[in-house]
């Protein structure tokens, strides 16, 4: 991979700009920091290797094709590629085409774990904050949330599986998300609340 | 189906940040958010900490790369730095290969635009005598003899802009004529190259005075641009020139 040393030490949003000037070895550092948890949220989500390749080269043939779509006003370009991810690979579960995907993959998944959201986060550093936020959660909140992002669920059929009113878990995922970022942000992760 | 109140789209806007509306729910509030920045910034907030919970680490299999960059052969899309249509139809200034084609459209906008500068010109030379002074000025009393001198026209002809680019690469821009924007608006200034177009910095939503700016060394600027953008600017415009200008 033709990694340019000069960005190296550059700003994710220098590099986007230099990605806006046809860089290639500037799309080759944004894909060096960011393509590993790209690759590790689509597989999460899709329990299939080769999907979620197919997720990462098109979040990064998108992020080279339309720059000008990430704003690091609003947020950083990991959160960026990983929600263009997320997006993409719920489209996929939930495409007519694709419902023998997510059959399999429910039925792979029945050997794992489920659903349990302190065992799907793995990053390294923020690992344990993250998993002590996790943990202050209500438990419909957390469940919500973990079906919802995880499973690909929609709020309806998250309702339906944790037989709750729809406008409940509606509530419970944005009140889950409002408590995890005021957790984090008290220590130290993320921006301001 | 109907528009919600900001209340209601409000709660809805936790299951949109992580994929989990219906389509139809999922437009409705896409809407909403064009025009009411705290819902965007609340949306842009959930996905931060939804990022934090999916932020597994490891690395991309081997090979995957390679298979990226080998799409990677045609440039993207370049892009858009047109006129409205009512000056002179699009300009697409494009990258390297397409080049040509890309200032012949340019010319041909600016032509069009040329026709209702020239009723001005009168007044505008004697203008221009009073701009290219406080350029010479700017620049620590060089002369722009052997400087490129670019004048820059908004579609109409009413508003025009002079600048200047030395040889290595500095450039002095004087856009005082520009109407105010918004807080939250900003001028950008663009140039086109060789290479395709990149920015040259902002000129914030009240241009004044003689503002510098750099090309760089890498870079052969043909032809200059300015857009109305979002406060911040952006990395690649999707908006038309306001004003534009091929070197002379």
């Amino acid at each position: 991979m033709a990694v340019n040393e000069d960005l190296k030490d550059c700003s994710d949003a220098v590099v986007v700009v230099a990605i806006s000037r046809y860089s290639q070895p500037a799309l080759a550092e944004a894909y060096r920091r960011h393509a590993g948890a790209v690759f590790a949220l689509a597989r999460r989500l899709l329990v299939d290797s080769a999907l979620a390749e197919e997720i990462v080269q098109e979040v990064f043939l998108r992020i080279w094709n339309q720059p000008e779509k990430f704003d690091p006003e609003r947020g950083t370009l990991r959160s960026y590629l990983l929600a263009q991810c997320h997006g993409r690979s719920v489209d996929l579960l939930r495409s007519e085409s694709s419902r023998r995907v997510r059959e399999e993959r429910d039925a792979r998944r029945t050997a794992e774990d489920g659903y349990d959201l302190e065992h799907e986060v793995v990053d390294l550093s923020v690992a344990e904050r993250v998993k002590e936020a996790l943990a202050t959660l209500p438990d419909l909140e957390r469940e919500a949330i973990a079906l919802a992002y995880f499973g690909g669920h929609t709020y309806r059929e998250v309702a339906d599986l944790l037989d709750q009113p729809e406008g409940t878990v509606k509530s419970r995922i944005r009140a889950g998300l409002k408590r995890l970022r005021t957790e984090l942000v008290g220590a130290g992760i993320g921006g301001d609340p | 189906m109907n528009p919600l109140a900001h209340e209601e789209i409000q709660e809805l806007l936790g299951a949109y940040a992580l994929h989990a509306l219906d389509t139809d729910e999922a437009a409705l509030v896409e809407q909403h958010l064009e025009g009411c920045p705290r819902c965007r910034s609340e949306v842009a907030a959930h996905r931060e900490v939804a990022a934090l919970l999916g932020n597994a680490g490891g690395d991309a299999p081997e090979g995957l790369w390679d298979r990226i960059a080998s799409q990677l052969e045609d440039a993207p899309p370049p892009m858009r730095l047109a006129f409205p249509a009512d000056g002179g139809g699009p300009v697409t200034p494009l990258d390297g290969r397409r080049r040509d084609r890309g200032s012949r459209l340019l010319v041909a906008a600016l032509g069009a635009a040329a026709a209702v500068v020239i009723s001005v010109l009168v007044v505008e030379v004697v203008r221009q005598e009073d701009r290219i002074g406080e350029l010479e000025a700017a620049m620590d009393g060089s002369s722009v003899a052997g400087a490129s001198v670019v004048k820059l026209v908004s579609p109409d002809g009413s508003t025009t802009a002079d600048a200047v680019l030395l040889p290595n690469g500095t450039g002095y821009l004087l856009a005082g004529d520009l109407p105010p924007l918004t807080d939250r608006q900003t001028y950008q200034l663009w140039g086109v190259t060789d290479t395709g177009v990149i920015s040259l910095g902002l000129l914030g939503a009240e241009p004044g005075g003689i503002m510098p700016f750099q090309t760089g060394a890498d870079h052969e600027v043909t032809a200059l641009a300015v857009t109305q953008e979002v406060a911040g600017g952006v990395a690649r415009s999707q908006n038309p020139a306001v004003l534009a200008g091929e070197l002379g």
